[in-house]
């Protein structure tokens, strides 16, 4: 028998991901430029108001969750409504990261399977393209607050930092839903159920002093809690983040970004005989 | 002495097909109740069996077997996109495969789009293909077509337009599994002889086919494949002997 063990590839270039910087396509770069302009281009080539439906979306949410939330439940957050724009713009970005970060690998197992690509760079490429979008929704914000006269303050550049890990979180999470797609079929179920009720224990519609003391343990166990929460205060308030909301952010975020970095690189070579 | 360009030593391919599969949460919650942490119950199946073989550069290879024998997944493994059970694959040199029509497409976008899309899955920069855009243009022969979208595409429209971007990309190996068998006999003649002008280039080329006289008229060496193993790997004039002998 051979005295060959286990097999093993070797490739002057390779598409698999073997440290962490891998993760981020850097050898890839034109691929990943494609594949989003591929995305953008899908999605609005044939929408007539195109680009705007990214912007009505969250928008009317808003408006809603405003009237609701200001008017009848009759909630006290000084500019509420930059509050919640600030709160519901991410959020979908983050759902979008989601969704199209598991399908990303099952919906294109006929490219996977004849062409070798570095798998990851799918995901990638869904939660830029997710990004961009997002990132241009963005002015939204600055002119609201405008608008309506809340604070805008020098705190404003602590945005892009928690946006980055924010970024870093939803990269992790298309990964790892990428994968565990192609194994288990109704995870989509349970990432809807999921986040519906990931969005309550987010502070988006609310401020964490409002959460009962024996009930703040949950918001502080959601990795993205002090992401929304940071982001609500600078645009709502001009409050500068704590130190505490930091350093939450960051650790949760290069946490779940490291391990999801581990796990991926684990199953990135069965995975495509699992498709 | 040619250096070698694919190395194959004892490779064996195996897949796990899973039956009663635990593909979603329901079923894994069960199995876990029951203390039973498998994902499934695995069966093996055998695919390649101890394959060695040598490829040197500039060599013009022809494959050739019955279908199911196992050269689609040697071509596989050989590109990259499986990984061999057992058993050390050696490349040097940068592979376009075009195992599939129109793989790499996307179905809204045009036939111009497309060839960035294409060129970038496969591993090329924007400077290759800006050096090489209007070669590939011209030679798929598609003239204004090149702007109607892939999905409107016939089947000879796609494969004229996957092998003008991957043979014109300059990469040092190629691989062709069953491709050409689409095409009119013009477009086929066109491949062949493009083919054979790259070989002489110095490429190295690697053909599926189960046309013989391909084989005959332009391969420097056959392989045949039988059952999962090399049946036989040297000249092509006993090669096609070897390949009409499985029938």
């Amino acid at each position: 028998m051979s005295q060959y063990s286990s097999g093993q590839t070797f490739v002057a270039s390779s598409n698999k991901i073997y440290r962490l910087w891998d993760v981020f396509c850097p050898n890839h770069k034109f691929l990943v430029y494609n594949l989003i302009q591929r995305n953008l281009k899908l999605k609005y080539k044939k929408s007539v108001l195109g680009f705007l439906w990214s912007l009505i979306g969250p928008a009317s949410t808003a408006v809603i969750y405003y009237v609701i939330f200001k008017f009848v439940m009759k909630v006290s957050i000084p500019n509420y409504v930059s509050f919640i724009l600030m709160g519901i713009l991410p959020w979908n970005f983050f759902l979008t990261c989601l969704s199209g970060g598991l399908d990303s690998l099952v919906q294109n197992h006929n490219l996977l399977n004849k062409i070798p690509l570095p798998i990851h760079s799918l995901p990638f490429a869904e939660v830029l393209t997710a990004f961009i979008n997002f990132a241009l929704s963005l002015p939204i914000v600055l002119i609201v607050a405008f608008i309506s006269n809340a604070p805008i303050t020098l705190n404003y550049f602590f945005i892009p930092i928690f946006l980055f890990f924010l970024l870093l979180q939803c990269y992790a999470y298309a990964l790892l839903l990428g994968i565990g797609f192609v194994y288990l079929k109704d995870l989509r179920h349970a990432m809807s159920i999921g986040t519906q009720l990931l969005f309550y224990m987010t502070p988006i519609l609310y401020k964490i002093e409002m959460v009962p003391e024996n009930l703040r343990c949950l918001i502080y166990l959601n990795p993205m809690s002090m992401i929304f929460s940071s982001l609500n205060l600078i645009v709502s308030e001009g409050i500068t983040p704590s130190a505490f909301q930091f350093l939450h952010a960051a650790g949760a975020s290069f946490f779940i970004f490291f391990v999801s970095y581990f796990i991926f690189k684990k199953q990135q070579f069965s995975v495509i005989e699992n498709l | 002495m040619k250096k070698i360009a694919i190395e194959l030593k004892h490779v064996s391919k195996k897949f796990t097909y899973r039956s009663d599969k635990t593909n979603n949460i329901k079923k894994m919650m069960v199995n876990l109740s029951k203390f039973n942490f498998s994902l499934s119950s695995p069966r093996t199946i055998d695919v390649l069996d101890n394959i060695s073989v040598q490829i040197h550069q500039g060599d013009f290879v022809g494959i050739m077997g019955r279908n199911g024998a196992g050269k689609s997944t040697l071509l596989k493994i050989i590109s990259g996109i499986y990984m061999p059970t057992v058993g050390e694959v050696h490349i040097h040199g940068k592979i376009a495969p075009l195992l599939e029509l129109g793989a790499g497409f996307a179905d809204e976008l045009s036939g111009f789009e497309n060839i960035f899309l294409n060129a970038a899955i496969l591993g090329f920069n924007r400077e290759k293909v800006n050096t090489y855009l209007d070669d590939i243009v011209n030679f798929s022969e598609l003239g204004e077509k090149i702007h109607m979208p892939v999905r409107n595409y016939s089947s000879g429209m796609l494969v004229r337009l996957g092998f003008s971007i991957a043979v014109h990309l300059d990469a040092p190996i190629l691989l062709f599994d069953e491709i050409l068998a689409v095409g009119d006999v013009g477009f086929q003649e066109k491949c062949l002889k493009k083919i054979d002008e790259i070989y002489k280039a110095g490429k190295t080329i690697i053909l599926v086919t189960h046309s013989p006289e391909q084989v005959e008229k332009f391969c420097n060496r056959c392989i045949v494949f039988d059952d999962k193993k090399i049946a036989y790997d040297g000249p092509t004039a006993n090669g096609i002997k070897a390949y009409n002998g499985l029938f």
